[in-house]
């Protein structure tokens, strides 16, 4: 085949063509793998996490009727569920917001890849509304807000995944909030 | 013409062959494709039913018996025509199981340590249906294959006293 008259043009075009070929099939990899790690684990890890966060709450506050969240259990439950769901050493930084009401003020839990997690206590107010941007949650209003009126939680956390081709890929942000309701029947 | 040329029908032959490796190669392809679907649909199925046990703390017995109905509709069946296996027990100890008398509940006031996290199990065996020629030129006898699907997550049943 190799010494006929037509040489071994063929084969070398398709030699050449394979490695094109091979990117192709890891982008797309890489394209799935992204989709997964952002819209499914880190999504649905914060908000679970979120969720659990708000569950943390006090029994003797319970008994009372106005149910409040221990701010460093919730704290250790939002971890306890987002490392769970997506890997600790991918997450870049996140901020966690408990917010209490009734009086009670909240905190904001921060952290920064590389650095210890910083708390802040949030004054009091009834009925307060947090902004949430790409890496940070405000207080006040702002594009993205949320309206805290019951006991509750927020987060928005970076996620930086490995790509199978690029190394240093930009991040991702995902957020989400949970607050409690008490049933109609409670009292 | 291209039969009576100096090269004679050499080319032909060889496509002949190849064609015969191609049409395998490809069909295994659609073999795998399939088989995945099918394996997909179950495992749809396994996080429906996971969401289910998340918020009951376990899975009862009408859902229970709903899933392997589901399951044998889509091909599925148990091992050595038992029954399709399934286990809903507690992460890293296999003989705490959740039941409807004995579900994994989330109390108020506990810590975060605490908070029980369930592992769902659905085991059994399923039939590849395949094309003829990947039959014919596959070795595996029957391709029965085994299955397992496993998820976990955290209980968020609360009892109400």
């Amino acid at each position: 085949m190799l010494k006929d008259q037509r040489g071994a043009a063929i084969t070398v075009l398709v030699l050449l063509l394979i490695p094109f070929l091979l990117i192709g099939i890891f982008a797309t990899t890489d394209f799935t793998k992204t989709v997964h790690d952002y819209d499914v684990n880190l999504q649905v890890g914060v908000s679970e996490a979120v969720r659990s966060a708000a569950f943390m709450v006090d029994k003797s506050t319970l008994a009372q009727g106005k149910p409040l969240i221990n701010h460093t259990e919730a704290h250790n439950a939002f971890k306890k569920i987002l490392f769970s769901r997506t890997p600790e050493d991918e997450i870049g930084n996140y901020t966690f917001v408990v917010y209490n009401g009734y009086g009670q003020g909240g905190e904001v839990f921060t952290y920064r890849k590389g650095n210890p997690t910083e708390s802040t206590t949030i004054s009091d107010s009834n009925d307060v509304v947090f902004s949430v941007t790409v890496d940070d949650i405000l207080y006040g209003s702002g594009e993205v807000a949320v309206t805290l009126t019951e006991p509750g939680c927020i987060a928005v956390v970076e996620l930086k995944s490995d790509g199978f081709l690029e190394q240093d890929k930009e991040s991702g942000h995902r957020w989400a909030a949970s607050t409690i309701i008490l049933a109609d029947d409670f009292y | 013409m291209l039969l009576r040329d100096e090269k004679g029908s050499v080319l032909i032959a060889e496509l002949l062959v190849v064609m015969v490796l191609l049409m395998a190669l490809t069909f295994g392809g659609v073999d795998y494709w399939m088989m995945m679907t099918q394996f997909q649909q179950a495992d749809h199925l396994k996080n429906q039913y996971l969401d289910h046990i998340r918020l009951n703390g376990c899975l009862d017995e009408t859902s229970k018996t709903v899933l392997i109905n589901r399951l044998e509709e889509l091909g599925f069946e148990g091992k050595d025509g038992g029954e399709i296996t399934i286990s809903v027990t507690k992460v890293g100890d296999p003989t705490v199981i959740y039941t409807e008398a004995n579900r994994a509940v989330r109390k108020v006031g506990d810590k975060a340590a605490d908070i029980p996290e369930i592992l769902f199990t659905i085991e059994g065996k399923f039939k590849k249906d395949k094309f003829w020629i990947s039959t014919m030129l596959s070795s595996s006898e029957d391709g029965i294959v085994p299955f397992k699907l496993q998820g976990t997550t955290y209980s968020e049943f609360v009892e109400r006293s």
